[in-house]
């Protein structure tokens, strides 16, 4: 990440969190970096886009959680940036991977991000906000 | 690794006659990492109602690199108390506070022709970490190569 440009702070409140979303593709180039100051937490991925039939499967959409340790950087690039949905579930503790409870605390979060000034043009195209273009649009 | 990386920053996909015979023909560089901890195959996933925190926190996704112990406790307070200083936007279940170009919830998109504030110190020296730390870097430049062709014609022409 060469040229970061785009800083958001967010301050959740004890137990807080955000919902799943993908950050919009054409908003941001690929990598995105997130610093997690106060507090841990646990981030849920849901995998998006036609190669995963959430509707239709029968035990639920794609999905990982993955814990944030207090001071610690999580970097999103390529499917994990484009591909996944992330969100921070609303609870009171979560689980380390020690399978203890650790209980949420005020949580300032520093993410970083390059904005981006042309579509995106990632693989992905079901799932990008950039609109598809030319003869491929047709299918 | 770090020259090969700096050599493909500096120099992939760019016209170097210097290099090359014929000076309308630009340089590829590719390069290879030997498979690490943080780079092996994603096991296999968990669906959604069967997911236990414990189970799969140790499961990375690809694309994914979680770095433990990236500031010290010292600067988690300096930076905790830069926030703490300024002025921030309330949303519904939290708060948050933009720095270089505004993200807007709205539209849920940036206006990269406008903008705003400059980082203050504490946050650009983090952002300077993140930019040149090594597992970041290769992380982003995998997925670079692994582009297909047909891609490279849309970024050249659109």
């Amino acid at each position: 990440m060469p040229d970061i440009d785009q800083l958001t702070l967010n301050d959740y409140p004890p137990g807080a969190g955000i919902g799943s979303h993908i950050d919009t593709h054409s908003a941001f180039e690929d990598g995105i970096a997130s610093l997690s100051l106060g507090s841990s937490c646990v981030m849920v991925f849901i995998k998006k886009g036609r190669s995963v039939p959430e509707q239709d499967h029968p035990t639920g959409p794609l999905s990982k959680a993955v814990f944030l340790p207090r001071r610690s950087l999580v970097v999103l690039t390529g499917e994990a940036r484009y591909l996944w949905s992330h969100g921070i579930p609303f609870r009171e503790a979560d689980l380390n991977p020690e399978g203890e409870a650790v209980p949420r605390s005020r949580r300032i979060s520093l993410t970083y991000r390059k904005a981006r000034g042309w579509p995106c043009a990632c693989p992905y195209r079901d799932v990008c906000s950039t609109p598809e273009v030319g003869e491929e649009g047709e299918s | 690794m770090e020259e090969a990386i700096a050599a493909k920053e500096a120099l992939h996909n760019k016209k170097v006659p210097q290099i090359t015979l014929q000076p309308e023909i630009p340089v590829r560089i590719e390069f290879a990492e030997v498979l690490r901890e943080t780079a092996r195959e994603p096991q296999e996933a968990t669906y959604m109602k069967n997911v236990s925190v414990s189970d799969t926190a140790r499961v990375v996704l690809p694309g994914l690199v979680l770095l433990e112990n990236f500031v010290s406790e010292e600067e988690e307070r300096m930076l905790v108390a830069e926030g703490d200083s300024r002025d921030w936007q309330q949303l519904k279940a939290r708060r948050v506070l933009q720095f270089g170009f505004e993200f807007s919830y709205l539209n849920r998109n940036v206006d990269s022709a406008s903008p705003i504030d400059p980082f203050p110190a504490p946050f650009r020296e983090v952002a300077n970490r993140i930019s040149s730390t090594l597992e970041v870097r290769v992380a982003l430049s995998y997925f670079l190569s692994s582009r297909p062709a047909s891609l490279t014609g849309f970024l050249l022409f659109h």
